[in-house]
């Protein structure tokens, strides 16, 4: 047996060293299809148009895949070099697919061929050489590719002691005397808010009628406007007061935080404006950067809490500025570099809360929310939302060691209950995506998918509910979780992007309801009593690079364009999409640095839905009935925004801005604004006159990514934040 | 009389309870299939819409569509583990190898595809010659009254 045992050893050996040497000698035979040149071109192209998303170790990250290593390999393999350069320059960089000129889409394929191990030579690539990826890369790169310093410009090689020329020889499009001057960072514009009274306790607990402090304008996340000048009956008479172009890039979906005639807004780039509300004048505005260089991470909202405005950035720093004077109070770092906090901000007596985001990619630095005193900036306390080795719900994670426990970003500010001192959050999914690429099995992945119940104080966890364990196809929980009291039922309603609508008891964590409102095919059952999801069969069996279909996919029926609850009604009144997914799960390398998403996409239809991807439904919250509902061609890209006048407003991504009657659904007001409705909009008074501002923003993941592939008759402008101020004439 | 009445109504009860599984129509808009940024340009845009009919076991399947970017080649009818889960192929239909044409056909089912065609787990597929693996595709869900 043994000497059996030695033989099979010694044969593998052997198989395992020619399989090595068969795979050595295919590079060493493989067609070189590119120049070192295009390659080290290429690497200053992707560097500045791509490591925004992918990462300059190409791990990828949110939901942009790996473009090096196995993931690469696996995804593309498969694939000719024409297909890649095809879908590169047709569909990349994200936000503004098809901008590059050839030679850059030619030199970026050049690079990622090389910086996944095939070998450069005297031939160039163009997009027409179609040659089977895996035949000539295998995932490693050569450190000399790595290493290659990039060529100035173009594709053609500088010769030895050339000189450059002088600017006016440059194409037009490298003149850099031609370009806008680089966006200024620091305090850009000095002035005062006069007359500003510090925004107190009692005031976040019982919102003054026409201001609008904090995020979805009360701690229960409520998007109800008292206001009620702007009826159903005269709505039709709303016309724009005046509109504020915003910073460009990046992904703008801000909430206008309004208070005593001053309006607080978030731009991209990390720049926080104070705007009169009523001339729509800058008093003054602080550009915190760093400069947005991707069209991810926009910020939802700002915190206002007695003399400072909050901001939390893309580079997970939260600036306590003076509300005043836009000057800087204090900073303080939330987290590593690869994080960024886009949720928005929350404070809750005297501390302010906020989450993390970018955890996807493996690090030492694993995902909280934190607590911070509101005053001074002093960490108070972290909460990890994956739970780690030896803690409760540490054993959920298949034994992976806690560098390798991905995701459980809080990307979505959650809501509080003031009297119960309980705050409310909900958590994105475990990353990568796929549980068979994370090597999670069947594990539930706390606290991932989950609704956590935390005391702000001190961050102690006073219950959670997994909405999804385990989840594996990018359909998180995160989203807002909206509090409801029906007489002493003191409820939490949620729902994430499987569509299922979730009613809990806020007390305890109980379960009460699920209701499914978009077609979905994830869940085979849901318990109605216990409110635990049974997966369909096949995902539960899943496999790397296996593809399965996903309704909804990432879009989500729900995704962060959040609902508004009309008490006056009972009713929330919820954005939803439909669409569908093909998604496979890629294999990554388990290693700091890795992880991701690790994961590709293919779009279709949601069967059924006639090509139909916007639906606005209204839903009794006491006994989840569906009053009424209506579907469109495009999505919904803003948040729901409702008023004791009982007008609904909600924006799409065809640039459509409507009011809504609650009680019926019907549509009784629309305007057409410059670019996609995008944010959560917002109603204040001043001197006794009802305002509606909302904004048109670009920038974002799937919600913009998948009606830009389905929707092949909207055509957008390629630039567009802005702030639109309405009121009757 | 009342034993008569009593006969008649299990026999109008029993054709009731059979008359699905012998003459039961169905429908379905076939849109585009899974397309990504390669293959976008070849996919999205063309549609189609298929009636069906289960005879016994056999679905009898009509169907047109329209401005596909290349020519039909084949189509399928086939069965998913649900609603809007791709799947494999049960039988081939018969399609005008044009952009714009008609697909016809009948595959014989088994009962348990039958019983996926109940809950709307069956669907057809157009294939062409850009889209080889699937330009058109639309769930058969019973056509409503």
């Amino acid at each position: 047996m043994a000497v059996t045992g030695k033989l099979l050893a010694g044969a593998a050996v052997l198989i395992g060293l020619g399989g090595a040497y068969a795979a050595a000698q295919q590079q060493q035979q493989a067609p070189a299809v590119f120049t070192a040149q295009q390659a080290a071109a290429g690497k200053t192209v992707y560097t500045q148009q791509c490591a925004g998303c992918h990462r300059d170790n190409l791990a990828g990250a949110a939901e942009a895949p790996p473009l090096g290593g196995k993931g690469f390999v696996n995804a593309w393999g498969s694939r000719t070099t024409a297909d890649f350069y095809k879908f590169i320059a047709v569909s990349m960089p994200v936000g503004a697919p098809a901008s590059l000129s050839e030679a850059q889409y030619t030199n970026v394929v050049a690079y990622l061929l090389a910086a996944n191990g095939a070998k450069a030579g005297a031939k160039p690539f163009n997009k027409n050489v179609s040659v089977r990826i895996s035949s000539i890369a295998t995932g490693s790169a050569p450190a000399p590719v790595a290493a290659a310093k990039p060529a100035a410009s173009g594709t053609k090689p500088l010769a030895s002691g050339a000189k450059l020329a002088p600017a006016t020889n440059l194409p037009l499009s490298q003149r850099t005397d031609l370009m806008p001057p680089p966006f200024q960072l620091g305090h850009t514009v000095k002035g005062t808010v006069q007359n500003y009274t510090d925004v107190t306790d009692e005031m976040l607990r019982n919102p003054p009628d026409g201001d609008w402090l904090m995020y979805r304008r009360n701690y229960q996340g409520w998007s109800y406007s008292p206001l009620k000048e702007i009826n159903a009956s005269n709505v039709k008479r709303l016309t724009l007061k005046w509109a504020w172009n915003m910073n460009e890039g990046g992904a703008s979906q801000p909430t206008p935080i309004v208070h005593g005639g001053v309006i607080f807004l978030a731009n991209t780039s990390n720049t926080v404006q104070a705007l009169d509300a009523k001339t729509g004048d800058l008093i003054w505005e602080n550009r915190l950067g760093p400069v947005s260089r991707i069209a991810y991470g926009g910020n939802r909202s700002l915190a206002l809490y007695e003399d400072k405005v909050y901001v939390a950035t893309t580079d997970a720093k939260v600036h306590a500025l003076d509300a005043r004077t836009g000057r800087v109070v204090w900073q303080h770092m939330l987290g590593l570099e690869h994080n960024s906090s886009t949720g928005g901000v929350m404070v809750m007596r005297g501390k302010l809360v906020t989450g993390l985001t970018g955890c996807g990619s493996y690090s030492v630095n694993n995902c909280y929310i934190s607590g911070l005193d509101a005053r001074t900036g002093a960490p108070a306390w972290k909460f990890y939302t994956t739970a780690l080795e030896g803690q409760p719900g540490g054993d959920t994670w298949n034994g992976l060691p806690n560098h390798l426990r991905g995701g459980g970003d809080t990307w979505i500010a959650g809501t509080y209950d003031p009297e119960l001192n309980t705050t409310y959050w909900g958590v994105a999914q475990a990353k990568p995506w796929f549980r068979a690429s994370r090597r999670t099995g069947d594990g539930a992945t706390l606290y991932s998918s989950s609704t956590l119940a935390l005391n702000p104080d001190n961050g102690e966890l006073k219950w959670h509910f997994p909405h999804a364990p385990g989840e594996s196809l990018d359909l998180d929980e995160v989203f807002e979780r909206v509090l409801i009291d029906h007489g002493k039922e003191k409820t939490l309603l949620t729902i994430g992007k499987p569509g299922i609508l979730w009613k809990l008891d806020r007390v305890t964590g109980k379960f009460i309801a699920a209701k499914e409102t978009i077609f979905q095919n994830i869940f085979s059952k849901i318990d109605q009593k216990t409110g635990e999801v049974t997966y369909r069969e096949d995902i539960l069996k899943q496999k790397t690079n296996e593809w399965f279909s996903s309704c909804p996919g990432p879009q989500g029926g729900h995704d962060w364009q959040a609902t508004s609850y009309h008490q006056p009604t009972d009713q929330l009144i919820i954005p939803l999409s439909q669409s569908c997914v093909m998604i496979r799960g890629l294999d990554v390398d388990p290693k700091l640095g890795g992880g991701g998403t690790a994961a590709q996409q293919k779009f279709y239809f949601t069967p059924g839905s006639k090509q139909k991807l916007g639906r606005l439904s209204a839903y009794r919250a006491s006994d989840m009935k569906e009053m009424w509902t209506w579907e469109q061609r495009s999505p919904f890209l803003s948040a729901v925004l409702s008023t004791a006048g009982g007008v609904a407003f909600v924006g799409d991504f065809d640039r459509r801005f409507k009011a809504v009657d609650v009680t019926t659904g019907k549509v009784i007001w629309e305007t057409r604004l410059g670019n996609t409705v995008q944010g959560y909009p917002v109603s204040f008074s001043l001197d006794g006159k009802q305002y509606i501002a909302v904004t048109t923003g670009l920038g974002g993941g799937s919600p913009q990514a998948k009606p830009t592939a389905l929707l092949k008759e909207v055509h957008r402008p390629a630039t567009g934040n802005m702030l639109y101020v309405f009121a009757l004439d | 009389m009342t034993r008569c009445s009593g006969v008649f109504g299990i026999v109008a009860a029993m054709l009731l309870v059979c008359a699905p599984a012998w003459a039961t129509d169905y429908e379905a808009q076939m849109d585009p299939a899974p397309f990504d940024a390669t293959t976008r340009a070849d996919i999205l845009g063309s549609i189609g819409q298929v009636s069906a009919t289960l005879t016994g076991n056999t679905l009898t399947v009509n169907g047109t569509f329209k401005d596909m970017t290349s020519p039909a080649i084949a189509a399928s009818v086939r069965v998913g583990l649900l609603k809007g889960v791709l799947g494999d192929a049960i039988g081939p239909l018969t399609v005008t190898r044009t952009a714009q044409g008609t697909v016809s056909g009948s595959v014989q089912l088994s009962p348990a595809q039958i019983e996926a065609l109940n809950r709307e787990a069956v669907y057809i597929r157009v294939d062409s010659e850009k889209a080889p693996e699937g330009n058109l595709q639309g769930w058969l869900e019973a056509k409503r009254k």
